[in-house]
């Protein structure tokens, strides 16, 4: 069965057939506690894959690993036909190729919103004063804060902070995006203008990987969904198969926790 | 008769109201402390005043109060007697013997005091940075060796330190009829010399040629930012000033017949002459001054380092800037907020600690004073005019911290 | 990942450690190898002058005048007296506060192993050891069932009185020799534990008072403070050596309209004045930042519980305050341990006095750099563990029942 078929949403966006992201048997140490035990995910392109866990389980270290913010022990993870090692040249490609979206937005304090987005535009991808700025206002244009362009960060609440901040990565035009628990920073009534924003790239074919537990994001948005515990995934599927029918005990225990 | 009892009453209630009032309290309470605190100012200086009297001196020998306004008297100061001790080391070029008045030696002292602290600083800068970044170092040995820096020159008295390096090491340099002549230096514990270079005849049109550079060099920094502007293209203007400055100072120099002639040390009748001379106080002074002030520096320097969030490096890295421009354009201007308050505070106690030169016999302004005050008794107005001499310049520094301070504004990174 | 050194279980976690933190990539490995140079001919140089050049005698010989000064051999006692109630009252403490861990005791004591290696002899070394068992006495009383478990309240607070007598108790019985004898490290103790004593109620009511709401008041502790913070040490203390007998001196003082007779004041009281005058405007300044901590709330919901001004100072403000600044009294009092060196120049033979006094005696002339280094030694296992032990008392305070 096709991905359209198992999300179920009109036929604007196609999943593609080649795989975006490959990692198999991924493992991670730190010092002695072994983080991750060995994972194997693919991703294709214009994919959406939603990981949900325990605290604790890895998440974050798993997609930290794909942008090489940690470095992996063993496994090989391979990133638009770019094997992720020691290389530098191959760490710079990557890195340009793969936006991310903390939890704490881990914006610039010292910075404009303007010089936030444009910052890695002028220094890495070497654009003209004029084009990053228009790059800029376009992305805030996008999610829907032009008119906070000369504004600190301080002077945002939290949900246009997190806008900001995936305006800056959108900057870079990468191919993946990845979110690791993008709103759980942000107060309750700033959850959906976010959700709002990640929704529109999902339907645009943005490649995404989305730590989160905002289910009604997960059930709209997901193509793929993976359930990680103690450094493993424990179950995998599609958003359906997950709310109707999970098949492990933990997944099951989890969900009717946060449900 | 009712009617008188309940008015007087309510006249104590009223009384008693008034003196529960905030307002009330407020201002007797204040009256109270003020007047408490000038009688004992008073007998304070009525006492000190008294006891001076009786050995023929004054307490405020500026102020004389038979004359008319504004009762400052200028002849009675005995500031402009002459001070008959002479000041071996002077700074800045400033002319001094013993000839000369009191006034005079205390102005050689603070001059003395501003070239010292001044090259504290910048040198306790210099090592405090390289100690503090070292810290962080990944290297084990090399943060160790920082942090036993640190451990060791923070928890011994400066004092002790300074003496040390004046006794045990600066002290114990080869006498002067047995110099260690290095070649491009002469060391002895007379004096340490080190080439130097003197102008010559050319120099003021090669100072013009510099200043010209200088343009030149600052006009390349605006060119070279505007073309990085438009063409996103990195066009690096710090160096293209820095080489415009270098290649028309270079040429200027040529052109005008090497105005700079070197100066090299020599020894003659026993003294050393010629070179750029330090001698073993002013040295040990700086020594210790500077490595002590440095290891507070360093511990600084990695707290505010260590103050920056992990994710402000995440996120750098995630946008794909390399480690020189995360740490240029991200890590660097967040520190430096951080960082200048705690260390203006070094400067201030830089400054300060210079007064220990006494010890050394080096004249600082502090130095200077006592050997006003033992000579002429007048305790009191010259342990005034050094707090004032030492406020004004912690305030100075203040200043020009808080001015850097305010000026490294969030934007321009 | 960090191995810390000694935790190192076999070869290869050991290769593992070294390649990550010492050859990791060739640029570290040069800086690894220059480092291993620098730092062998750094030891070989001081080990160098530590078993061969250096001759130690001039220590040995002057025990006395290092740890005492001048103070007659026969008054002893007295020091010895104070050393053990003291060291008594220590164990005490640390038996009913059991916060800071023992290791850090044990670790001070093994670092003064050179300087008692050095220092004690016979009966001194006799009377050392009775120290520590006075400690350990006083350790044992406070771990006895009714202390650590109904009375400990009790018990703590009995042992804060104590500490707070202990402290005329002590000046009282060194006072039976005249001040002008003391020396040593004796006098350094004297002076920095004292001083900040005494410093320590003015430095709050300094603290309060610039955080007054009374003009007048505020503006004379501001004033107080920054004088006194924009001067050098040496400033204040020449003050007082100098202007403090001409203002209270012995023939003619009036307090308050009533003649008295003023007090003598030899020079180590007058030292002792101008310390403390310098230290409380540095505690005012840490006590300030204490305040300043207190949330607002803590001050609101006191006054609508209905407390006084002195009340909600003395339970609620104050306590809350000085415990968050423990820490940064513990620093205050190392720098002062170290800044009362300065009593030099008023001539006493506090510790680097006594430095200075053996590198003028004949037999040891040019002999400086063994006192110096040798005094610089207990300077830096004083001030280091005290450093070491607020950082603990930081961690502890962090996590503790706040
Ligand atoms: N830098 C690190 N050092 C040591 N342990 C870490 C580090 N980062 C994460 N861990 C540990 O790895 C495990 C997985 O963490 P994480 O990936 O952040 O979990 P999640 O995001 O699912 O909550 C946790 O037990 C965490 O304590
Ligand atoms: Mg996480």
């Amino acid at each position: 069965m096709t991905q359209d078929q198992m999300s179920g949403r009109d036929g604007e966006k196609r999943v593609g057939t080649r795989n975006i992201i490959e990692a198999r048997d991924v493992e991670k140490w730190f010092g002695d506690f072994q983080a991750l035990r060995g994972i194997t995910m693919s991703v294709k392109e214009r994919e959406v894959v939603v990981i949900m866990g325990p605290s604790g389980s890895g998440k974050s270290t798993f997609i930290r690993t794909i942008n090489r913010l940690e470095e992996h022990d063993k496994g090989t993870i391979i990133v638009d036909g770019v094997e992720l090692n020691n290389d530098l040249k191959n760490l710079e490609k990557i890195r340009s190729e793969v936006g991310m979206v903390f939890q704490q937005f881990n914006l610039f304090p010292h910075l404009t919103v303007e010089r936030n987005i444009t910052l890695a535009l002028s220094h890495v991808r070497h654009f003209k004063k004029a084009d990053a700025h228009d790059m800029a206002m376009r992305l805030l244009e996008r999610v829907g804060i032009p008119e906070q362009v000369d504004k600190y960060p301080a002077q945002l609440s939290g949900g246009q902070q997190q806008r900001v901040a995936i305006a800056r990565a959108l900057a870079m035009q990468p191919k993946i995006m990845l979110f690791d628990e993008p709103t759980s920073a942000l107060d309750p009534e700033m959850i959906h203008e976010v959700l709002d924003v990640m929704r529109e790239l999902a339907e645009t074919g943005m490649t995404m990987i989305v730590v989160t537990h905002e289910m009604g994001f997960a059930r709209e948005a997901a193509d793929r969904f993976f359930f990680f515990d103690e450094g493993v995934i424990v179950e995998e599927g599609t958003p359906e198969h997950f709310f109707t029918n999970p098949q492990e005990e933990r997944t099951k225990l989890f969900l009717s926790q946060i449900l | 008769m009712a009617a008188a009892q309940g008015s007087s009453a309510s006249e104590l209630r009223r009384i008693l109201t008034l003196w529960r009032n905030v307002r009330v309290q407020r201002f007797v309470g204040q009256t109270v402390f003020a007047a408490i605190v000038i009688y004992v100012g008073y007998l304070l200086i009525s006492n000190m005043s008294g006891r001076l009297d009786q050995i023929g001196l004054s307490l405020f020998p500026f102020v004389d109060t038979t004359g008319s306004f504004p009762f400052i008297s200028v002849s009675g100061d005995f500031l402009n007697q002459r001070a008959g001790f002479d000041i071996v080391e002077t700074s800045f070029g400033y002319d001094y013997g013993p000839n000369d008045s009191y006034r005079d030696a205390y102005f050689t002292g603070f001059l003395n005091t501003i070239r010292v602290s001044g090259m504290g600083i910048v040198f306790a800068t210099i090592i405090g940075v390289f100690i503090g970044v070292s810290r962080q170092s990944k290297n084990w040995l090399v943060s160790h060796a920082a942090l036993a820096y640190v451990e060791t020159f923070r928890n011994v008295p400066l004092l002790l330190q300074l003496i040390f390096w004046y006794v045990a090491i600066y002290l114990k340099l080869p006498r002067i009829s047995n110099p260690l002549d290095l070649d491009i230096a002469i060391v002895t514990n007379k004096a340490i010399a080190l080439p130097f270079v003197s102008p010559e005849s050319g120099f003021g049109i090669w100072m013009i040629v510099l200043l010209a550079g200088a343009a030149a060099g600052a006009a390349a920094y605006v060119v070279r930012s505007r073309r990085q502007d438009a063409t996103g293209l990195p066009s690096h203007p710090g160096w293209w000033a820095l080489g415009a400055f270098g290649a028309i100072g270079l040429i200027g120099f040529l052109a005008t017949g090497l105005p700079l002639e070197t100066d090299t040390p020599s020894i003659a009748n026993r003294q050393v002459i010629g070179g750029l001379q330090m001698t073993p106080e002013f040295g040990a002074l700086l020594t210790g001054l500077t490595l002590y002030t440095a290891a507070f520096i360093a511990e600084n320097v990695r707290g505010s380092i260590q103050a920056i969030p992990k994710g402000q490096t995440e996120a750098a890295a995630a946008l794909g800037l390399g480690s020189f421009q995360r740490m240029r354009y991200v890590i660097l201007p967040q520190t430096l907020r951080i960082l200048i308050p705690p260390t203006t505070n070094q400067y201030l106690n830089l400054t300060k600690n210079s007064s220990l030169a006494f010890v050394l016999a080096f004249k600082d302004v502090f130095g200077t004073g006592s050997v006003i005050i033992t000579q002429t008794g007048q305790a009191v107005p010259i342990i005034a005019l050094l707090m004032i001499t030492y406020l004004s310049l912690s305030l100075f520094i203040s200043l020009v911290m808080n001015t850097i301070n305010s000026r490294l504004k969030w934007e321009n990174a | 990942m960090t191995v810390a050194g000694f935790q190192i279980p076999d070869r290869r976690v050991a290769w593992r450690w070294a390649r990550e933190n010492l050859f990791d990539g060739s640029w570290n490995t040069a800086l690894t190898v220059g480092m291993v140079v620098l730092i062998g001919v750094a030891l070989y140089g001081v080990g160098n002058f530590v078993f061969a050049s250096a001759e130690w005698e001039a220590i040995t010989a002057n025990r006395k005048l290092f740890f005492i000064g001048a103070y007659p051999r026969d008054e002893a006692w007295r020091i010895w007296a104070v050393i053990y109630v003291l060291a008594g009252l220590g164990g005490l403490s640390w038996a009913l506060w059991s916060r800071i861990s023992p290791l850090l005791a044990i670790g001070g004591a093994i670092a003064m192993i050179p300087v008692f290696v050095f220092m004690a002899h016979g009966e001194v070394a006799l009377l050392t050891l009775g120290s520590l068992a006075a400690f350990g006495g006083g350790y044992a009383f406070g771990k006895t069932p009714a202390l650590s478990g109904r009375y400990r309240n009790t018990a703590r607070t009995v042992a804060v009185f104590l500490w707070i007598a202990s402290l005329p108790f002590s000046w009282v019985l060194l006072d039976g020799v005249p001040t002008r004898l003391w020396g040593g490290l004796l006098l350094t103790m004297v002076l920095t534990v004292f001083g900040i004593t005494i410093a320590f109620p003015f430095g709050v009511l300094l603290a309060l008072g610039r955080a007054s709401t009374f003009p007048v008041i505020r503006l004379f502790c501001v004033g107080f403070i920054e004088i006194v913070r924009g001067v050098p040490l040496i400033t204040i203390l020449f003050m007082a050596f100098f202007l403090l007998p001409l203002a209270i001196g012995p023939e003619r003082t009036i307090l308050f309209g009533i003649p008295v007779t003023g007090v003598d004041t030899a020079t180590v009281q007058r030292a002792l004045a101008g310390i403390v005058i310098f230290a409380a405007a540095y505690l005012a300044e840490i006590v300030r930042g204490g305040l300043q901590a207190v949330p607002r709330g803590q001050t609101e919901a006191a006054k609508a519980l209905g407390l006084n001004t002195f009340h909600i100072l003395g339970f609620i403000v104050l306590p809350q305050a000085l415990r968050a600044v423990i820490p940064a009294l513990v620093g205050q009092f190392i720098s002062l341990f170290k800044d009362t060196s300065l009593v030099l120049v008023l001539a006493l033979t506090d510790l680097l006095g006594a430095a200075r006094q053996v590198s003028a005696q004949p037999d040891f002339i040019g002999r400086q750099a063994e006192t110096l280094l040798f005094i610089a030694l207990i300077y830096w296992i004083v001030a280091f563990n005290m450093s070491r032990a607020s950082q603990q008392i930081e961690k502890n305070l962090g996590v503790g029942e706040r």
